[in-house]
C-alpha cells in the first residue's frame, strides 16, 4: 500500500474509531460533572470535574459486596467454560460416528435465544438444588457453544502427529488436552476468557430469576435497585456504569492481541 | 508480567488509598458563622444532617464559641449538610457537603452566614 493511500486509511479508520468512542466519552463525561445529558447545545468538553458521584456509588450501595458477587461467579464461569468447552472442542476434533450431527445440532442451538430456554434451565437449577448459589448463578452460562468452537477451530489447527505422539507416549486424553492441546491453543483460551468472563460480567436476565438473596445480588442487579432508589441518577448512574465496565476493559487490553488472534484464527482457512 | 505489574499498580493504590483514608478519617468538620453584618456569631446551634439516599436525616448539633467556631467529630457521612441557626439573629440556609470518603476531615471553606 502506498504511503498517502495508507494514511488515508488510517486516517478514516481513525475518525471511526473515534465515533465509536464517543457514548463511552459522554458516559464518562457526565459521571464526572452529572450534567443533564439533554442540555442543548451539548457542552462537548466536561466542566467543574469531581469525583463525588463515584463515591455516592460506593458508598449508597454495597458496591464491593456486588463485584465480590461478580468477580465469583465470572471465576466459576471461566472455569467452567475452559474446562467443559475445550473438552467438548476436542471430541469434536476426533473423528466418531455422528459428529456432523453433533456439530449441526450445536450450530442450531446457537438460533435458540436464551430467553426461549430461560425456564427449562430454571426448573434445573432448582431440581439440583442451586437456586440462590453462586454456582446456580454461574451454572448456564458454564459452557457455550461459540467457545466450542473457538476450541476446535484452534485444536484443529494442531497438527495430528502431535496428538499421535502424545497417545504413543502413553498421554491419556485428558492430558493431551492439558498439555499438548492447551498450551498450543492459548489464543482460543484467551478468547473464552474475554467472552466468557464478559457475558457473566454482564449478565442480567438470569441472576435476576434466580436471586432472592440480596446478599447474593451481581452487579448488573445491584445497578437496577440502585436506580429504583436514586432521584437524581444522571452522575451516579453513569459513574456506576463506568465502574461495572472497568474490569471487562482492563482484561480486554491486557488480553487483546491474543483475543483477536483466537478469533481470527479460523477465519481464512478453507 | 504485564498481569504482576497491572494488579500490583492496583493492589499499591487501594493500599495507599486506605492508608490515607485511616489516617484522615476522624469524621471531623469544622467551620465558622457568621452573622448578616461579618461578625462572628456565638452561641449559634449548627445541625449536621446526613444525607441519604431518600432523605435528609439530622445527626448532631453543635454551638458556636466567641469566635464563631464550631466543629463535630465522629460523624462519618459523605455527603451532607449543615445549617445554623439562632433565635433573633436567624438562620444559614441549610447547605450540602460532599466528602471525598467516609469520616473525612473538613474544614468548610466558606463560613455559614446566618440571615435574618
Amino acid at each position: 500500500m502506498r504511503p498517502t493511500r495508507a494514511a488515508a486509511v488510517h486516517g478514516a479508520l481513525t475518525v471511526v474509531s473515534a465515533l465509536m468512542l464517543v457514548p463511552f466519552y459522554w458516559v464518562l463525561k457526565t459521571s464526572l460533572t452529572g450534567e443533564n445529558i439533554f442540555q442543548y447545545p451539548p457542552a462537548l468538553l466536561p466542566r467543574a470535574i469531581h469525583p463525588f458521584y463515584y463515591v455516592d456509588v460506593w458508598y449508597y450501595i454495597p458496591f464491593v459486596r456486588y463485584v465480590a458477587n461478580s468477580v465469583i461467579v465470572s471465576a466459576i464461569v471461566v472455569l467452567g467454560n475452559l474446562a467443559f468447552n475445550a473438552l467438548a472442542a476436542y471430541a469434536l476434533t476426533v473423528g466418531f460416528r455422528g459428529r456432523r450431527a453433533v456439530i449441526l445440532l450445536l450450530l442450531s442451538c446457537m438460533l435458540i435465544p436464551f430467553q426461549a430456554t430461560i425456564i427449562p434451565a430454571y426448573l434445573i437449577t432448582k431440581q439440583l438444588g442451586l437456586l440462590n448459589t453462586h454456582v446456580g448463578l454461574a451454572l448456564p452460562l458454564c459452557s457455550t457453544i461459540v467457545c466450542i468452537f473457538v476450541f476446535k477451530t484452534s485444536f484443529d489447527a494442531v497438527p495430528r502427529s502431535l496428538i499421535d505422539a502424545a497417545r504413543i507416549d502413553g498421554l491419556a486424553e485428558w492430558r493431551i488436552i492439558r498439555h499438548v492441546m492447551l498450551p498450543l491453543s492459548t489464543s482460543a483460551v484467551a478468547t473464552t476468557v474475554i467472552l466468557s468472563f464478559v457475558w457473566s460480567w454482564n449478565s442480567f436476565l438470569w441472576p435476576l430469576i434466580v436471586i432472592r438473596n440480596p446478599e447474593l445480588q451481581t452487579l448488573p442487579l445491584g445497578l437496577s435497585t440502585f436506580l429504583s432508589y436514586m432521584e437524581n441518577t444522571t452522575g451516579a448512574l453513569y459513574a456506576f456504569c463506568i465502574m461495572v465496565l472497568v474490569p471487562g476493559v482492563v482484561l480486554f487490553l491486557l488480553e487483546q492481541r491474543r483475543f483477536i488472534e483466537g478469533l481470527t484464527s479460523g477465519a481464512t482457512k478453507g | 508480567m504485564r498481569y504482576l505489574i497491572v494488579l500490583g499498580l492496583a493492589a499499591a493504590l487501594a493500599g495507599g488509598c486506605n492508608a490515607w483514608v485511616a489516617l484522615h478519617n476522624d469524621g471531623i468538620v469544622r467551620g465558622r458563622v457568621l452573622q448578616g453584618d461579618g461578625r462572628p456569631a456565638a452561641g449559634v446551634t449548627v445541625t449536621f444532617w446526613e444525607r441519604t439516599l431518600t432523605s435528609l436525616e439530622r445527626r448532631a448539633t453543635a454551638r458556636t464559641g466567641p469566635d464563631g467556631r464550631f466543629a463535630f467529630s465522629g460523624q462519618p457521612a459523605h455527603h451532607f449538610a449543615l445549617q445554623a441557626e439562632q433565635t433573633g439573629l436567624g438562620a444559614s440556609p441549610r447547605t450540602l457537603y460532599r466528602r471525598y470518603f467516609r469520616g473525612q476531615n473538613l474544614t468548610l471553606a466558606e463560613p455559614l452566614r446566618l440571615r435574618p
